[in-house]
Parts: structure tokens; sequence; C-alpha cells
């Protein structure tokens, strides 16, 4: 199957058409606006194609919700994955046509205000709408990618403060989401043989053990980044320093919103395994006691925001933990015009921050229940941050002693043996070098012939011993 | 017409090389322009080969040479062989024509240039090589021209290595892989009793103690070659000092060769069921190589040593690929390959043009070029994003079928260690990205014109990376064909 798009075994041009003023008209204002230049970062004014492109986009795929269970082909792009689908209908048609009409909403609510990179964001609809649709794992995953990949630019676009750290802290935490993702998606190709998310699924529903374990856990982790869980709530902290439009929906709402798409999509592979589901369910415990505590003591707007996103998580979590799916989709769909308002307000009062700083609040902190906390919010600053310098650290010690055994220059040797061992070991060390390079040829730079000499004689051995 | 481009793949730019050397005077002043020629004819004939194994008439050119030892010296173009030769052959065609705008050899541009074309036709020679005889020679021909190209055009700045210990480091250590290569080579033409390629392909009886020992000599000799850790220590200095082209060389094509051979003797001679033993270390090593040199490259400081550590983890994904044993992970692996070169090229191209342009070569030393160099920082957002496997840049697609090869063998544990491992590489790309291009400008830093012959090459390769990465079905398929020779036929 090549670039075509066919709807089962009749296409309707009318359903065609739909689905391409649903993904192809926010694709193309966004193509229009960067191909314009018409930059509407910094202006108070929106463009009015803007409203146009969303009520068309929003129109259109809550027409295509009259088409339910129908599955539209779009084009194979990995010959070995099959071909790329969309799947009309279902909880995904719903919540695309809720997180479309909500950006409608909040560019209505925030008009003078600051005004986001517009190009982008539609982008951005494109992709998340092709995500919540997308019946096979790899379309959502490279959906899902490029979404990171765009929220991650529109820091940089809108030069808020402290741009490049924030484009960087979104694409990385972001990316360890897909990478959860991934490796749900290679263990349910392993033992199901299918990149279908509807098929995929309902085979690995028959799975034990460890397999199912690989494949809830990277799920798991890529919702709980997703969906902006405690401590992977980095990127989500971004959303201070952006427009409203931008932090709000694309931030605050639309990533979370396929977060909890997804846990919703494999809810019944989490209820399964009682080991994954207790667990699902005292991290969602620990979760909202977390949530609590940073509310109580943390009263900014968008922290408040921030938080409330999170509580709704692990709600989502411990309704997949216990099996209901039902609630799940019914609480996603509910909450999203909800989360909206909430996350529009936070940004439209960065006046309140001033009069609302970070206040502890007495009892909860003479309980000392937020101290509680200090030692995870350390643990995860010494994961995310420090650990890769000291990893990386012994990294380098170990490329200097490989380095040292073939380096040719006596001098840069015995630097990396110094460097990359204890100093009393070091001394040892080269306190043998320096006997045997007395013993040879009194230069160091020798010892690779040696060692090549060695080398040979010792595998010449092996194959004389095969032999 | 396929024969004769056979030929003319290798004796082309060889005959080029050679009159460079012999009218070096009259040459010198067009020396770039005639290997530039040079080198794209040998493209042109190199993509002439593929009606013939798409047709299925394999070009075969032979030529008996030591009838008593049976010896026959063949050039043959095959399925495997193909991806590989284009990959080289494209290579140093624009490495040639980058070099033409960067003025590298000054009064010995003839030589210079010669060598560039040997070191191309050596590597060309080595996929195209139907014996072993034939195939060792090109292999040790590749050694020598770069090696020179390293001792005498390489970086001879304050603070560097000295380029002559570091020649020497690159041609001892290489060259005790090339002698592991040629000790296989030795024990399989003892118990074949032939050495052309074809008839190793029609089976040989080899004892299986044997075949352990042929296959862990081959690996570890391949894998000098490739720059696997622990086997990379030559590669970062060499990729430090040596010239730009010829570093772009190195790391986009000459790595590649170790691929090749460990696809052309290992996993061709042998079955699956016979390497079995050897799937899960060799995967295993190809995740500590994609983890160590991730790591270094997060820590390096110098913006050439940066890319080069990249390529001992790039080769690490590879390496994964090839132990998965299955059509998925080699054709991923061979995928890798080819997208790793043409990646790997643009971000050594855009680290040229930055060290050109600045005269700086430390990463806390740049800054800020965005402005200065838009081209470049365009083209280096490509080449960081299709490194850290973004989709729908090409090396998404390949990693995509090395991951699910390994995730086919069962081995979860590992593909997700090696998954996992990919952040590493977001991390390094990004490192490399936003201190080069984004972060604050250095007071110090001047930034002097560009050639457009620099230019030309990298962004040539940048929408290649685009387009081969957006639209990948035929590329897959193309490598398919061969992948599905190896291994006795495959499972």
């Amino acid at each position: 199957m090549t670039s075509i798009v066919s709807v089962g075994s009749s296409p309707s041009p009318i359903l065609i058409a739909l689905l391409g003023s649903a993904l192809i008209v926010p694709l193309l204002g966004s193509l229009g606006l960067t191909v314009l230049k018409r930059r509407s970062v910094g202006r108070t004014r929106t463009p009015q194609v803007i409203p146009v492109i969303l009520a068309i986009s929003t129109l259109s795929l809550a027409a295509l919700l009259i088409y339910p269970g129908e599955d539209v082909y779009l084009f194979t792009w990995l010959p070995d994955a099959g071909p790329s689908s969309l799947h009309l209908g279902g909880l995904g048609g719903w919540v695309a046509v809720a997180t479309t009409a909500s950006l409608l909403v909040g560019l209505m609510l925030v008009s003078g205000d600051r005004q986001p990179p517009w190009a982008l964001l539609l982008s951005a609809l494109t992709v998340a709408n092709v995500s919540f649709l997308a019946s096979d794992f790899l379309t959502r995953y490279v959906a899902l990618e490029i979404l990171g990949l765009t929220m991650a630019v529109v820091p940089l676009v809108e030069r808020c403060p402290h741009h490049v750290h924030h484009a960087k802290t979104t694409f990385m935490y972001l990316r360890l989401g897909d990478v959860g993702l991934l490796i749900a998606i290679m263990g349910l190709m392993a033992s199901t043989g299918t990149l279908s998310i509807a098929h995929a699924l309902d085979m690995a529903s028959r799975l034990h053990g460890a397999h199912l374990r690989w494949i809830t856990g990277g799920m798991l982790t890529a919702v709980w980044i997703k969906t902006a869980a405690w401590p992977t709530d980095g990127w989500l902290q971004v959303t201070k320093d952006l427009s409203s439009v931008s932090g709000g929906w694309l931030y605050g709402l639309l990533m979370p919103n396929l977060g909890l798409y997804l846990l919703y999509r494999v809810t019944p592979l989490v209820s399964r395994d009682p080991i994954v589901s207790w667990l699902a369910l005292g991290l969602s415990g620990a979760g909202v006691l977390i949530a609590v505590v940073r509310i109580m003591s943390d009263l900014r707007p968008w922290q408040l925001a921030v938080s409330v996103t999170a509580l709704l998580s692990y709600g989502a979590l411990a309704a997949a933990a216990t099996g209901h799916q039902t609630m799940l989709a019914w609480l996603l769909l509910a909450s999203t015009p909800l989360r909206m308002a909430c996350w529009l307000q936070s940004q439209r009062a960065p006046r309140l921050t001033d009069l609302m700083p970070r206040i502890p609040t007495s009892g909860i902190r003479g309980k000392g229940l937020t101290r509680v906390t200090e030692p995870i919010h350390q643990g995860w600053d010494i994961v995310t941050h420090k650990f890769v310098a000291l990893a990386a650290g012994w990294a380098a010690r170990l490329h200097g002693l490989a380095t040292s055994v073939v380096s040719p220059h006596p001098q840069s040797a015995r630097q990396s043996w110094e460097n990359a061992l204890p100093r009393a070991v070091a001394r040892s060390v080269l306190g043998f070098c320096r006997r045997l390079q007395e013993a040879h040829s009194g230069q160091l730079r020798r010892n690779i012939q040696w060692a090549t000499l060695g080398l040979l004689a010792f595998l010449a051995w092996m194959v004389a011993d095969a032999w | 017409m396929s024969e004769v481009a056979l030929c003319i793949v290798i004796a082309e730019p060889v005959a080029v090389a050679v009159a460079l050397l012999v009218l070096s005077r009259q040459m010198a002043h067009s020396a770039g322009w005639w290997a530039a020629a040079a080198s794209l004819i040998a493209v042109a004939f190199a993509f002439a080969l593929w009606p013939g194994p798409n047709q299925g008439q394999v070009p075969v050119l032979t030529l008996a040479w030591h009838p008593t030892a049976r010896i026959v010296l063949g050039l043959r173009c095959d399925w495997i062989t193909h991806p590989f030769l284009i990959t080289t052959t494209v290579i140093t065609a624009l490495s040639i024509i980058y070099a033409l705008g960067l003025h590298h050899a000054g009064h010995h541009a003839p030589a210079f240039y010669a060598l560039l074309l040997l070191f191309g036709a050596s590597m060309s020679g080595t996929t195209l090589a139907d014996n072993m005889t034939l195939f060792y020679t090109f292999w040790e021909l590749m050694l020598i021209t770069s090696a020179l190209l390293i001792l005498v055009w390489g970086d001879a700045s304050p603070g560097s290595p000295p380029r002559r210990a570091v020649a020497m480091k690159y041609f001892l250590v290489t060259h005790a892989g090339s002698i592991l290569v040629l000790l296989a080579l030795i024990a399989v033409y003892n118990q074949a009793g032939v050495d052309g390629f074809s008839a190793l392909r029609n089976g040989v009886k080899i004892p299986e103690k044997m075949i352990s020992t042929i296959t862990l000599l081959f690996l570890v000799g391949f894998g000098v070659k490739m720059a696997v850790f622990p086997l990379h220590v030559w590669l970062p200095d060499a990729h430090t000092i040596a010239p730009m082209p010829v570093t772009i060389m190195l790391a986009a094509a000459m790595l590649s060769m170790g691929v090749y051979g460990i696809l052309r003797f290992p996993l061709s001679l042998f079955e699956g069921a016979q390497l079995t033993s050897f799937a899960v270390p060799m995967m295993i090593a190809g995740v500590a190589s994609e983890v160590y040199g991730a790591f270094m490259a997060l820590v390096e400081k110098h913006v050439k040593r940066v890319i080069a550590y990249s390529s001992v983890s790039q080769m690490g994904y590879i390496l994964f690929g090839l132990g998965t044993l299955t059509q998925r992970g080699l054709t991923g692996a061979t995928l890798h390959v080819i997208y790793h070169a043409m990646v790997k090229a643009l971000l050594f191209m855009v680290t040229g043009i930055v060290v050109h342009a600045t005269g700086k070569r430390l990463i806390h030393e740049l800054g800020g070029l965005r402005q200065d160099l838009p081209t470049t920082t365009l083209c280096a957002v490509i080449g960081v994003l299709a490194i850290a496997g973004t989709p729908p840049l090409g090396i998404f697609s390949s990693e995509w079928m090395i991951f699910s090869g390994g995730a086919e063998t069962g081995a979860l544990a590992l593909t997700a260690a090696a998954i996992v491992g990919t952040l590493l590489t977001v991390a390094y790309a990004l490192r490399f990205l936003v201190h080069l291009f984004f972060s604050d400008v250095p007071a110090d830093v001047q930034v002097r014109s560009l050639s457009s012959a620099v230019l030309l090459p990298m962004v040539c390769l940048t929408v290649l990376t685009i387009v081969m990465g957006a639209w990948p079905a035929p590329l897959i398929r193309w490598v398919s064909h061969g992948t599905s020779l190896l291994l006795g036929g495959l499972r």
C-alpha cells in the first residue's frame, strides 16, 4: 500500500473531505503562517484566520464522530510495520474534539494577551489529533515525538526567559516518556506480532509475568511523564514563562490529555496484573499526598494549576489500577474544559504572584510533611542532574584507562593512570610500569608493541588449541 | 555494461590519483576539481550497477591470479555490497567537494587529493572484492592511505596531540585488528581450500569448534574498524587530528567497512544456529558501546571529539542490531550504516565550518553562532535531531528496526537498555547544538566568511537526511534484499 487514503472497503468522499479539513486545514494554516512570516509572537492581536481554522477543524472532527468504528488507512511508512491508519469514533475522537474546542475557547478568552506562535500551535494540533485518532502504535509514537519536538520549540520562538533551558527540559522530559512508550511498543510487537493498537492490546491481555510487566511498566512511565505527575513535572513548570495559550493549552492541557488517553487504552493491562495494579494504586496514593502537600505549601497560581493537573492524573491512575475504564473516560472528557479554565486563570493572573508568594502552611509544615518530600526532591535532582555528570565522569576515567594501554606517549599514559585510579593504586601501577620500562626498551611507548605481541601470542595459542 | 561499471568504479579514481601524483606540478591548481570530477564519475558508475542485482544479474569480473592456490581475483556487486558501495562513493565525493572549499592541502594539493581518491577507491574495492586476497589488499590499502593523510595533513595546532603519534597509534591499533581478520581469513581458506566468496557462499564444511574461533577473530578484528568500545581507542585522536575531509571519510564511510566485514564473513559464511552463542554478547557489547560513547560525547570539550565519540555510540546501535541475528535487526543495522554515514558526515561538516569560521575548537569557547552562520545552524539542527533519532528523520527508522529485532529475540531487558541509552544521545546532541549555536556569544569570537563549496555538500546532506528519512520505504526494501541472503537465508 503506498501513499493513498483508503477507507474500509468503500471510500467515502465526504469522510475524506472531513478528515482533510480536520487535519490538513490546521497544517496548511501553519504552513501559510510560516511562509507569510506573519510572526504573531509579541503581538496582541490574533490573526483572524486562526479562529476560522480552529472552528473548521472542531466541526470536522465532531462530524467525523458519526463514522464510529471506521478505519482510515493513510499510507505505509515503514514496510515492516504495516499501514499507518486512523480509527474514527471512540473516545479518541471525542477527546480530539474537546481538545480542539478548548483551544478555540481559550483563544476567545485571552484576547489582548501576548500572542503565542500560532504556526507551531496549529502544527501541534494536527499531530495531536493524529495521535488521538491513530489506530497503530507507530503512527501514535511518531505523532507524540513530533509533538514533543514542537513543544520544545515553542519557548525558543516565544523568546521567554530561560528559553533555551526550557526547550531542553521539555524535549528531554517528553523524550523520557517516549522511551517508556517505545519499550512497551517493542514488547507488544514482539509478543503479539502486530502494531495495531486494538489487536495488540487485546492479545497482550492474555500475557503473563515479566513480559506483561515490561509492557505495562513502559506504558505507565509514558503516562506518568505525559500527565506531568510528580516528580516528572519539570516540563510543565515551563508554563510559567510562556504565553497563556501556549502554556495553558499546549503544555497544560494537550500533552496531559494525550497521556490520559494512553492510560485509558492500556487500563485493561494495568488492572490485569495484581502487582502492577497495586503499584499503580500506591503511586497514585503517594502522588495525591504529595500534591496536597504542595498545594498547601505553594499557592502561586501556575503552581496550583500544575498540582491540579497532577492530581487528576493520580485519580486517573487509581481508576486505571482498579479497572474503571469508563470512569477514566468521563474524567478525561469532563475535566478538559475545567483544566483549560484553571490554566487560563492561572496564566492570566501573574499579578497574583506578587501577592501570593510561596506560603508555607503552618499546620502541614509543623507536622513535617513537606520535609518528608524534601529528600525525594533532592533524590530526583541527583538522578536528573548529578548522576549523569557522575556517570560521565566515570566513563571518562574508563576511557583514560583504555587510552593509557595503547597511548604512544609516556607522559599522557602516565597522566591517564594517575587521573583514572586512586593515588595509591596509580603509584603501584606506575611503579610496576617503570620496572617494566627499565627491563625492556626504556620507553613506555614501546609497550604497545609488547602488548600487541602478547595479544598475538595469546591468539595464536587459542587458534592452535582450537585446531 | 555492469561489468564495465564494476571496473570503472575502482579503476577510474585510481587512474586519476596516479595522474595527480605523476603530473603534480601541472595539476597543482586544478587537482581538487579533477578529484571531485573523478569521485562524481565513480558515484555515477556505482549507481549504474543498480540494475544488475535488481534484474537478478549480479555483475562479476574475474581474473585467475594464482591457479595452483586456486586464488581467482574477482569483483562482484550483489545486494549486500551495493548499499555500502553507494555510501562510500557518495561520502568520498562529498568530502572531496567539501575539501575544495576548505583549501586544506596547500601546496601539496595533488598528493592530498590523490590520497583521498585512493582512500575512497580502496573502500569501494573492499566492498566489491569477491575473494579474500583482494578484500584484504583493499582493506590494508584503506588503512595505509588514511594513515598517510593523517600523518602529513593532520592538525598541527598548539595543544593538539602530535600528528605523528596519532597516526602511529591509528595505524598500529587498526592494523592489530586487521591481523585478526587476516588470521580468520587464513583459517577459512585452510578449511575451504578456496578464497573466492562465490565458492564460500555455496557452503563449506568447517568444524564446529573452529566456527567459534573464526567468528571471534572476525568480530574483534572488524570491531576495531567499527571502533566499538573498548576497541575504539584509535578513533577519538584520529578523528580529531585528521583533516576535516578525512575525518568525514573515516567516520561516515570507513567505520561502516567493519560492519560490512561482519555481514560479509561471519554472517554470510555461517548459519544463524551456529552463531547463537555470539548473539547476546554482541548485543551487550553494543549497548555498552552505545552508552559509553554517549557519556564521553557528553563530557568532551573539543567539538570534533564530541562527534567522534558519537560514532562509538552509534556503532553500538549497529552492533546491537547485528547481534540480534534477525532479519529486522540486520536490516536495521545496515540501514543505520547508511543513515549514520549521512548524518555523521553532516555533523562533521558543520563542525568543520564552525572550526574554520571561528578558529576555535573547544565547546565553551563557542556560542551564539546562529546569527552569523544561519545555514549551518539549520543544517546542524537537522543533523542533531536526526542523530537523536527523532522521527521522521532517517535514524529513527533504523533504530526502530534494530530495537524491534532486539525485542524479537526475547531479550527485552537488553532492548530496553538500548532504548534508554538513546536518551544520552539526545543529551549530547542537544549539548552540542545549544553550546555552539544557541548559547551566549563569547566576547572574542570572530566569524570568517565561507566558500559556497563548503556549504553545498552540507546542504545536500541535509536535504538527503530529510528526504530519505521521510520516505524510507525504498531504502528499507533495497537493504532487506541483502540481509535476506545472510545467515544461510535467514529465519
